[in-house]
């Protein structure tokens, strides 16, 4: 098994593609990170007309606010990246006839399935790994450490320990809601044997999602439960004091039943599934 | 028990079905232990489908596959790990170099099969463009790979579909000669072919199918001469012959040739002229039939189905 998944790592680590998502994240931060640079002067007014009631010890403009922005400009496109590899593993295979190659070797199918699955959950975890030390790593050179302020329902002023601490707990949820985008993006890649379709799949699912789920639409609210997007974000309320661990519990216990259930349905179908192409 | 322990391959009442659509029919055939098989069938006469099942990607509709005796759905990893394929057109992470390809491939086979790498490269003539990728690679060179691959871990059942695909005639005649020394080495090859010529050179048993039926299975040499056709017969007076034929009701033609007498008659006649020669006291040098693969092919699949798509066959 640890051989397949090196393999499939080989494949997937090695193809130019697969760089263009730490290449879209990485513009991203140096974008916002020169954006935020050039505009110092009025994001620093604008705290402070937030903040002129709070004591702030430190620079409010500093790491932990950087890559908190950066967090909630980022994680929306994510999964456009997330799509572009995960629903290659399949369907890309598939399309240059590769898949067939493979598949008369003598791993049975449930092992290359599953090293399929790890690889993709390793991008996306690898993905959101780049993000952090990007988002925080290079706050911290350019802006320094302070107190974080958390705007959104209100303003909060979180200590540096309960930054780190929060940031500490977002990151993992924001994997496993990456993951969650990658077992939807699997799901389809099984379904379909071109490779663009996985990508456009996923992207046509998160949109309706995201209507259902963030419109303020009453009738929304009753079926927005059976949307995986209702979960996705919850990596949000890591920010808020004092931290809501029930809800993310349920939140992340549902992003895992929304893995099992895209990931078993895709077993389902490549299990069964002749290899015609 | 049905199956031989010479036998490598034994299919068994094999069907395919997609919805209405019967791609495989019942077939049944087997390939013995150093054959060089070859499958011919027209196009859509369910070869494909044939060789994707025995390999696995197809699962059968009904009937078994036993390999090495063993039954492809319960033994799967065993066999697989003992048996080459190129499997229609190779195809290859593109991206990748020649030599990661197959590395790819040989871990997944397990076993020795990374130290073969180096050995089936060269055997393809492929080594020195072992590190370049394979987007770089004409057509050609990615059939090589394509055989190479096949060839890694020392198999010793090897299935070609169509393996000379993009070569050019000394592509060909090398991939002729390899297949040749594959059998000589005890290897057992079953090979897929629009090349009636190809096989007909190389192959010492042979199925045709068509519509998913199995039309026929024997030795190449036995099923050709049982066919009606064109002899050629070495004489020494072409006259006195051509007398004594005249006379024999069942003989469709005959005319003279540089040397003797071209013939046309059914196939159960020829020991009855020859008789009918030697009583006339003609001395016969030699009888040759020419009845080639590409006649017999054509004879078989024109009379078992009309409607068949032959484009393609050569």
């Amino acid at each position: 098994m640890g051989t397949l998944i090196y393999l499939e790592c080989i494949k997937t680590f090695r193809k130019m593609r697969t760089y263009i998502s730490f290449a879209a994240i990485l513009c991203g931060l140096v974008l916002v990170d020169l954006g935020i640079l050039l505009d110092k002067d009025s994001f620093m007014m604008a705290q402070r007309w937030f903040a002129k009631d709070f004591f702030i010890t430190g620079n409010p403009l500093n790491a932990f606010f950087v890559a908190h922005l950066v967090m909630m400009t980022l994680l929306f496109h994510i999964p456009i990246l997330i799509a572009l590899v995960a629903g290659d593993q399949f369907a890309g295979e598939a399309t240059e006839g590769t898949l067939r190659m493979i598949m008369i070797r003598p791993p049975a199918r449930r092992h290359i399935y599953i090293a399929k699955v790890v690889t993709a959950f390793i991008y996306s975890i690898v993905l959101v790994l780049f993000l952090a030390v990007g988002s925080l790593g290079g706050g911290l050179l350019l802006f320094g450490r302070g107190e974080m302020l958390v705007f959104g329902m209100g303003l909060r002023i979180l200590t540096q320990q309960q930054a780190i601490i929060a940031f500490l707990l977002a990151y993992p949820l924001a994997m496993l809601a990456m993951m969650t985008i990658a077992a939807l993006s699997l799901l389809l890649s099984v379904l379909v044997e071109n490779a663009i379709g996985p990508i456009i799949g996923t992207m046509a699912v998160m949109i309706v999602s995201l209507i259902v789920t963030e419109t303020t639409i009453p009738f929304f609210n009753s079926i927005s439960p059976f949307f995986f997007t209702s979960y996705t974000k919850i990596w949000q309320a890591a920010f808020m004091q004092p931290i809501p661990y029930n809800d993310i519990f349920y939140n992340a216990g549902m992003m895992l039943v929304y893995i099992l259930l895209f990931l078993g349905a895709g077993w389902i179908i490549f299990n069964r599934r002749d290899i015609m192409i | 028990m049905r199956t031989q322990p010479n036998t490598v391959l034994d299919i068994h009442e094999l069907s395919k079905r997609f919805g209405a659509f019967v791609a495989v029919d019942q077939l049944s055939m087997t390939v013995e232990r150093g054959d060089v098989f070859g499958f011919l069938g027209p196009n859509g006469a369910g070869k494909s489908t044939t060789i994707r099942m025995i390999v696995g990607l197809i699962r059968p509709t009904e009937g078994h596959i036993k390999i090495f005796g063993q039954s492809l759905k319960a033994q799967r990893v065993n066999i697989l790990s003992r048996i080459g394929a190129l499997v229609e057109k190779p195809s290859f992470y593109r991206y990748l170099p020649a030599w990661t390809n197959l590395y790819i491939h040989a871990k997944m086979l397990g076993g020795n099969a990374v130290d073969t790498i180096d050995d089936v490269l060269k055997l393809v003539d492929l080594s020195d463009r072992a590190s370049s990728k394979v987007k770089t690679y004409s057509q050609g060179m990615k059939q090589r790979l394509g055989i190479a691959q096949a060839l890694l871990g020392k198999p010793e059942f090897i299935i070609l579909d169509e393996p000379t695909t993009g070569l050019d005639p000394q592509g060909m005649i090398d991939i002729r000669l390899l297949i040749k020394r594959l059998s000589s080495e005890g290897i057992t090859v079953m090979l897929s072919s629009h090349l009636l010529h190809e096989v007909e050179q190389i192959c010492n048993r042979m199925a045709i199918i068509n519509h998913g039926k199995l039309i026929v299975q024997g030795d190449v040499r036995t099923l050709l001469s049982q066919r009606d056709g064109t002899l050629h017969v070495i004489v020494d007076k072409k006259n006195v012959a051509k007398q004594a034929l005249s006379a024999l009701p069942w003989l469709q033609s005959v005319a003279e040739e540089a040397n003797g007498l071209r013939i046309s008659l059914p196939h159960q006649y020829i020991p009855d002229m020859n008789a009918a020669l030697v009583n006339a006291g003609v001395r016969v040098s030699a009888i040759h039939s020419d009845v080639s693969l590409e006649d017999y092919f054509l004879s078989m699949v024109e009379t078992t189905h009309g409607n068949t798509d032959l484009s393609g066959m050569h």
